[in-house]
């Protein structure tokens, strides 16, 4: 690059406004928020990873039916949280949502099915709750929702995928460890360390 | 000879009598192709809408296969309910639309298997509602015809969409799978409008 071009390519530079492609008004601010709502937090990301991890050990039709109750059940959260309807503990929910699904997947709890949609519907509230309370109101409502929805559905996915390693010989004991890092961070969040 | 003299007789007057070719032309200067895409796109691109079809198409696919064929004349007649209904209804339609939509895909998430008086019902009664969201207020016949040939015709889609791609699923995957993907898919469109309902009463 000779002398001409630098001096033309910095006072380009110096002079160029803020590129503004794709700024995604609208719906996609809205989707895009929703999306990384649940995966920016590491609390919500162990729960819903030890939802589909869980399921692995329950066996079907638990390993579907678990990710078919859960977006469900945190709607009804989130619209609680829209609705500005108060809901003790809720942070104390989702850490302790951390802890318990992790300590059954570490002991490879095989809970009846109803007793698994019951513990994971009670925590799904909490988590659908802070997504609900959350929601900045300057962004497109229905992207919001689709956004959260289905990036909830793909951590359960996530968890599901990894739960198949109990499958092969060694893949049970990774699993179980993952449960134990899931209830680690659960208490970390607990106590306040995280 | 004869016979090519017949021929002769009668394209000649043919050819000399017939109008200019209008093939493809849509009805050009009226305008009726754009009416109709702009019907069609209200319901298309409008997520409430969109939402409630969507998920009566994986609930009938869920019901039974080709199932769309029984549920499918309700729908339409739910959907000339509503026109004659539109010009009296206000913006309560949306969210009844909504609460409908997400009746139908939490039904179709949580039933193993689905009713068929149940599914005919809320075929009925889906396309009453999203036909008065897409006409809300509009007298009968203020709008072109093609326009509400666009609306029925958007409505009609998204429910044969949702019913094609679920009996896809179904007859595709593998049995123990299918079902529940289909379910979960239900839930999702469930989830999303349980909290849109929440959004509107805000």
């Amino acid at each position: 690059m000779n002398v001409k071009q630098l001096v033309a390519t910095l006072t380009l530079m110096f002079f160029s406004s803020m590129a503004i492609a794709h700024t995604g008004e609208g719906i996609n601010t809205g989707f895009a928020s929703g999306f990384w709502h649940p995966i920016m937090g590491w609390d919500h990301v162990v729960a819903m990873v030890a939802v589909g991890l869980w399921g692995a050990f329950l066996g079907a039709p638990a390993i579907w039916i678990l990710p078919v109750v859960f977006p469900l059940v945190m709607a009804i959260g989130g619209a609680l949280g829209i609705a500005g309807v108060p809901l003790p503990a809720v942070e104390t929910g989702i850490a302790l949502s951390g802890v318990v699904l992790g300590l059954l997947i570490v002991f490879a709890v095989k809970a009846p099915l109803w007793i698994a949609a019951v513990i994971v519907g009670i925590f799904a509230i909490f988590h659908g709750h802070a997504h609900g309370t959350e929601f900045p109101t300057e962004f497109n409502a229905y992207g919001y929702a689709v956004g959260f929805v289905i990036a909830t559905g793909l951590l359960h996915l996530v968890g599901i995928a990894f739960g198949f390693l109990t499958k092969l010989d060694f893949g049970a004991i990774l699993v179980r460890l993952g449960g134990a890092i899931i209830a680690l961070v659960g208490g970390g969040y607990l106590l306040g360390v995280l | 000879m004869v016979y090519l003299s017949r021929l002769i007789l009668l394209l000649v007057p043919s050819a000399l009598l017939s109008s200019q070719a209008v093939a493809h032309s849509f009805g050009a200067g009226t305008d009726q192709f754009a009416s109709f895409v702009e019907g069609a796109s209200v319901v298309i691109f409008d997520q409430v809408t969109l939402f409630a079809t969507l998920s009566l198409g994986l609930m009938i696919a869920l019901w039974k296969n080709r199932g769309v064929v029984q549920a499918l004349p309700l729908f339409i007649a739910g959907l000339a309910l509503g026109f004659l209904l539109a010009p009296s209804v206000t913006t309560w339609v949306i969210m009844g639309a909504t609460v409908v939509g997400a009746i139908t895909a939490t039904i179709g998430a949580s039933l193993n298997q689905q009713f068929k008086p149940l599914t005919l019902i809320l075929a009925l009664f889906t396309g009453l509602l999203v036909q008065m969201v897409s006409l809300e207020g509009h007298v009968w016949m203020e709008l072109s015809v093609s326009i509400y040939v666009g609306v029925t015709l958007g409505a009609i889609l998204p429910v044969m969409l949702g019913a094609a791609t679920g009996e896809l699923l179904l007859e595709k995957l593998p049995a123990a799978f299918s079902r529940i993907a289909v379910r979960v898919a239900c839930s999702w469109l469930a989830a999303i409008q349980i909290m849109m309902l929440a959004f509107f009463s805000r």
